[in-house]
């Protein structure tokens, strides 16, 4: 008689399968969601309801000092950046950390 | 429950974003990408941008992504709100106007002409008289950060510190109110579910745009907070307040916000 479960090997083929699926539909679902805005889409951007992971991935365009710059996002146990920089010197970019202040400052710009 | 924190750096200054909950990181980074991409559509300082390409067009009516439709949107929304006051079709006072003589403080007006009040946007284009620019400055900082709430509604809680336009949501926090002469805060306010804005003549010179002379302001406010529930309502509220001068400016203040007067008097509405 055949043993019901599959072997050891086989399950975690389906488990590396299943995250690299979700990996690839959350960050398919964020880059359709940023790029909705500058295609004349009628809405907003959508929320991540399908995120299974602590960690994410954007893609970005130049700015104003023609910086390009990708950022990949803290995870729940630490945090990490990557940020370009532009020609003037000036940092562009992103930085990643948490936090627990519940102040916030308004003034002038 | 721990926030985790993003800063991004657009629109010639600091973005300062925060999330809780298991969905905050990437959320976050979500945030940050469509930061990026309302800068490259609505910046004024690169003619290749969509903003600046509507401006130069000569057609009435020009084809546009929703960002520039949101803000062509919001300059009939800001006059109207403003009486006039905030008119995003004014060119705006790039350099500062440290040298400007002193005269008397005197109200602003509104440009008779209400441009502002010709320029519609539908579901796929802007429409307004040709040569009739439209000016990010200040709409656009309300205009993102209400966007970026608007994408972070389904965390527990959020934050959005964009260039000193505040928009909240989830938690109780406290607002700090920046001084206009310092690095202190002037006054500290709670905010729950809303949005703040500050506007102001003391950090970068008298820069705000009397829409009635087209030269800048000089009402006798030197900074106005307003609080409210969206921050380009905010936005639009803590200019028109500046600009409205002492008399009237808590009229244009009906959440409650901060005054300060050239004479230094302090008021909180």
């Amino acid at each position: 008689m055949q043993d019901p479960k599959p072997p050891i090997s086989s399950r975690l083929r389906t488990v590396r399968r299943r995250v690299a699926a979700g990996a690839v539909a959350t960050f398919a679902a964020a880059w359709l969601a940023v790029a909705a805005l500058g295609k004349g889409g009628s809405s907003t951007a959508a929320t991540t309801s399908t995120t299974s992971s602590g960690s994410g991935a954007t893609q970005s365009q130049s700015d104003d000092y023609g910086t390009s710059s990708g950022s990949t996002s803290e995870s729940d146990s630490g945090s990490s950046s990557s940020s370009g920089s532009d020609s003037s010197g000036a940092s562009s970019g992103s930085q990643g950390s948490q936090s627990q202040s519940d102040h916030v400052t308004t003034a002038q710009s | 429950m721990r926030e985790h924190r993003r800063t991004v750096e657009v629109f010639g200054g600091r973005v300062a974003l925060r999330a809780a909950g298991r969905q905050a990181p990437l959320a976050l980074a979500v945030a940050e990408a469509l930061l990026r991409r309302m800068h490259a559509a609505l910046t004024r300082f690169d003619p290749e941008s969509e903003l600046c390409r509507l401006n130069a067009d000569p057609r009435p009516t020009v084809p546009a992504s929703v960002l520039v439709r949101k803000l062509a949107a919001a300059v009939p929304y800001a006059g109207e709100l403003s009486g006039g006051l905030v008119d995003a079709t004014v060119d705006p006072f790039l350099e500062p106007a440290h040298d400007l003589p002193e005269d008397d403080p005197h109200p602003a007006s509104p440009d008779p002409r209400r441009r502002w009040a010709s320029v519609f946007s539908d579901t796929a284009t802007v429409t307004r008289p040709p040569g009739v620019a439209l000016d990010s400055g200040g709409l656009a900082k309300g205009l993102a950060a209400d966007l970026i709430a608007d994408h972070l509604r389904e965390v527990p809680s959020f934050a959005i510190e964009c260039l000193g336009d505040v928009r909240a949501g989830g938690a109780h926090r406290t607002l700090r109110v920046a001084s206009p002469w310092d690095d202190g805060a002037l006054a500290e306010l709670a905010l729950d579910d809303g949005a703040a804005a500050t506007s102001g003549v003391t950090r970068r010179g008298r820069h705000i745009v009397d829409p009635g002379t087209g030269l800048p302001a000089h009402t006798g406010v030197v900074q106005a907070t307003a609080l409210a529930p969206t921050a380009l309502e905010a936005e639009v509220r803590a200019k028109a307040a500046l600009l409205a001068g002492p008399g009237d400016a808590p009229g244009h203040l009906p959440h409650g916000g901060v005054l300060v007067l050239a004479s230094g008097e302090i008021i909180c509405l």
